[in-house]
């Protein structure tokens, strides 16, 4: 009970202090959530990406985290491990001192797009891998948490590559304020004398999240949440355009596509099965820290974790239309239960039946991820003798 | 692969449907959805909230072209009647302040 008062604590103190974005807070609480979490935060300059890490570091940490800046110290690139000096000049011994960084719990990483490409491929393959190397000496990390941010419209960014954005659990977009708002930042900074930072207690420790990271890992999902996290990513994934690795061959389906208005027209690459696994960490967490999780719920988090992992056919503004595809998928759905697409799978799945199978290559028509469905189905069929590749969709597909 | 025939399982009891010995009936249900194509007519004169694809047959495709070409004549008619009046317009504009000019301007 008091760790989830603590946490609701750490909530409350960074709400008092930072002005807006609160879906945007609860959502980075909820992050933290679970082992090696990762958040970025994305914003253009003076928007408050830096203030809202250090609150949140700070609150968890008190004043033992560690930031490195993309726009300064890495340039030397040492963030990992520095070479010890006396023991390489007295006993010739390359012994790696290893950096503050690398050992502390409670790390930052303020303007990540300037990070230099050899700083970027270090912190790659310590999220990758939970291990560092420098000058032949390996490290293996222990639980942490990184809380980042960067400005993408900067014009000294590195273009980085996107597995490593992938890394990132999630991505926050902070707002700019509102009129009245700017009014309540005015008050907040006389109350707090100017110094959102240094007043802001700690109130929670690094212990007592991984008590709680621990009670949510035994936080069941249910099977229909799980049912809609699986699809939304399949859904997302499932063009095949330009692609030579799936089941269904591209040419066969996309020549005239018919699907021009569904979600998988507007996606170029979809995302990675990491998406999967940061929606159910949050479904858990808000579950847990929450007591509930709708359906609506899970569709509204792909808002966090879609668009640093995807690519769009055309991006106007990302997040809006990261928001309109979830829109999409809502309908998507809606359809699906129309059609009663997995009432007719599952009465296949317990034995053949001419006419639902007719209903369901029809269905396959309009609807990929149910198709893939089928085709499973129609080869042990076709293997059983049922019914004869011919008449199979797969055929229709090939 | 469990986890995915209890996810059916669960999905498949929420759906209402008569089972009739081996045979399974439902009723379609009429809900309009947005990628749903509307009658052209419907939209025009029952206020239908249109989908993403809106049809008409030949003839309502024949009455709506007569109609817009009749609507094309009328407004080129009133488009002249409107240029006629602006010129004169301007021309009694230009009148009055030559007038005005002469009874004030001396």
């Amino acid at each position: 009970m008091s760790l989830r008062k603590n946490i609701v604590s750490l909530e409350k103190e960074i709400k008092k202090r930072f002005v807006g974005n609160d879906e945007e807070i609860h959502i980075a609480i909820l992050n933290l959530l679970h082992p090696y979490s990762t958040l970025l935060i994305r914003a253009p300059r003076g928007l408050g990406k830096s203030t809202l890490m250090l609150l949140l570091l700070k609150g968890i940490f008190g004043d033992d985290f560690v930031v490195i800046s993309g726009a300064s110290e890495v340039k030397r690139g040492e963030v990992i491990g520095r070479l010890h000096i006396p023991s390489l000049e007295k006993k010739g011994i390359e012994k790696v001192v290893w950096s503050a960084f690398v050992k502390t719990p409670g790390k930052g990483i303020d303007e990540v797009n300037r990070l230099n490409p050899y700083t970027t491929a270090n912190i790659y393959h310590m999220l990758q891998f939970g291990e560092v190397w420098a000058y032949g000496e390996r490290r293996k990390t222990e639980d942490f948490i990184l809380i980042s941010n960067e400005n993408p419209s900067d014009p000294t960014t590195f273009k980085h590559p996107p597995p490593f954005y992938d890394r990132f659990d999630i991505v926050i977009y902070l707002k700019s304020l509102t009129l009245s708002e700017k009014f309540e930042l005015q008050s907040l900074l006389k109350k707090y004398g100017g110094d959102l930072i240094r007043t802001m207690p700690q109130t929670i420790s690094f212990d007592e999240i991984k008590e709680i990271r621990e009670e949510i890992n035994d936080v069941e999902i249910d099977v229909e949440l799980k049912g809609i996290i699986n699809m939304l990513v399949r859904d997302l994934q499932v063009c095949i355009r330009n692609r030579d690795f799936s089941m269904i061959k591209p040419l066969a389906l996309c020549e005239g596509c018919h699907f021009i208005r569904d979600i998988c027209s507007m996606i170029r690459i979809g995302p990675s099965e990491r998406a999967t696994v940061i929606l159910s960490y949050l479904v858990r967490a808000m579950i847990w820290l929450d007591g509930k999780c709708e359906p609506s719920d899970v569709v509204n988090l792909g808002k966090w974790v879609f668009p640093h992992r995807i690519e769009l056919v055309k991006e106007r503004y990302l997040l809006e239309d990261i928001i309109e595809i979830l829109n999409r998928e809502k309908i998507k759905m809606r359809e699906r239960e129309i059609r009663k697409e997995w009432f007719i799978l599952n009465e296949l799945y317990k034995g053949f039946s001419r006419e639902l199978y007719r209903k369901a290559k029809e269905i396959s028509l309009e609807d990929q991820v149910f198709a893939e469905e089928l085709m499973k189905l129609e080869k042990k069929w076709v293997d059983k003798g049922v019914i004869s590749f011919e008449e199979t969709i797969s055929a229709y597909f090939k | 692969m469990e986890d995915f025939l209890r996810y059916l399982e669960r999905e498949s009891r929420r759906v209402a449907v008569k089972r009739i010995g081996r045979k399974i009936a439902w009723e379609e249900s009429l809900e309009t959805i947005s990628k749903a194509p509307t009658e052209f007519l419907d939209m025009y004169y029952l206020s239908e909230k249109p989908g993403d694809l809106v049809i008409m047959d030949r003839s309502t495709a024949r009455d709506f072209e007569e109609r817009l070409k009749f609507l094309e004549k009328e407004l080129s008619k009133v488009r002249k009647i409107n240029d006629f009046l602006k010129l004169l317009v301007t021309t009694l504009i230009i009148a009055l302040v030559i007038l005005v000019l002469k009874i004030f301007g001396g």
